[in-house]
């Protein structure tokens, strides 16, 4: 009899001694995705097209900028771990590795890209 | 112990020259396409995000590109439709991880649910926004 739970037992099984992670990684992943997918299109997509004045009210307003710093954050980690997916499906070995290394240093910086936006949009409203 | 994957020899994913088409393998080839998609949209939120924190006039001019003329309507409305598909793929896959609507008939069902709901969401989030 094991004393392991199930994510313990799983843990280093699956493609590449990582698929089980991987599995929980992108799980988690998307059941935020599902919430912030729709709390995106009808809190921040709004505002966009909008004229500046009008989308820095709206974007520094605390719910919508949470929304938005979370859909950033979210939605580059997502993407990470499902790039992952496409380079072992398509991507013939010897160029997967190095690009599965690059896209994850991809989506780190996109995640810091889009919060550092965000930060100054929040800055640059305070100051006026 | 590491994986044999064998990935040098086994057969490119979805086997399109294997098998007819049918919904369940069209679904889940769409769910890869939009995923790509909205990977486009994810770029193009960014792109938006640094333009307005780049200060009015950056805003004003990348404005015009994003959103003033035909094809950036095009595109945006692929993008809400690539959104909406990739969603409702995610939840059913999260339905099927939990050993529910793995049947045949139901998995089916389920696939022209998430084709026929993504182009209602979409036509409907695409009003709502030109509206508002």
């Amino acid at each position: 009899m094991s004393y392991q739970t199930d994510r313990k037992r799983a843990a280093g099984k699956g493609s590449l001694a990582h698929g089980a992670e991987h599995q929980l990684e992108v799980t988690y992943s998307s059941y935020a995705m599902a919430t912030l997918v729709v709390l995106f299109l009808f809190r921040i997509a709004p505002l966009m097209g909008q004229d500046y004045d009008a989308l820095v009210e709206g974007l520094t307003k605390p719910f919508n900028f949470v929304i938005a710093g979370l859909f950033v954050v979210s939605t580059t980690y997502h993407w990470r771990f499902n790039i992952k997916k496409v380079f072992e499906d398509y991507v013939p070995k010897g160029f997967d590795f190095g690009g599965m290394i690059v896209t994850t240093m991809l989506g780190w910086f996109f995640c810091g890209l889009g919060l550092f936006a965000l930060v100054k949009i929040l800055i640059a409203s305070m100051i006026g | 112990m590491s994986a044999d994957v064998n990935r040098g020899n086994r057969p490119r994913s979805p086997h399109l020259q294997i098998y007819r088409p049918h919904i369940l393998m069209v679904s889940s080839i769409l769910i890869r396409i939009t995923g790509n998609g909205s990977t486009v949209g994810m770029l193009l939120v960014l792109w938006w995000m640094l333009a307005a924190a780049a200060g009015p006039e950056v805003y004003a001019a990348h404005s015009a590109w994003l959103f003033g003329w035909w094809l950036s309507y095009i595109v945006w409305f692929g993008v809400i439709w690539a959104l909406w598909y990739h969603m409702l793929g995610g939840i059913r896959h999260l339905v099927w991880d939990e050993a529910i609507g793995l049947e045949l008939d139901t998995a089916e069902k389920l696939g022209w649910a998430i084709v026929i709901g993504s182009v209602i969401g979409a036509v409907l989030t695409s009003v709502l926004l030109l509206i508002f």
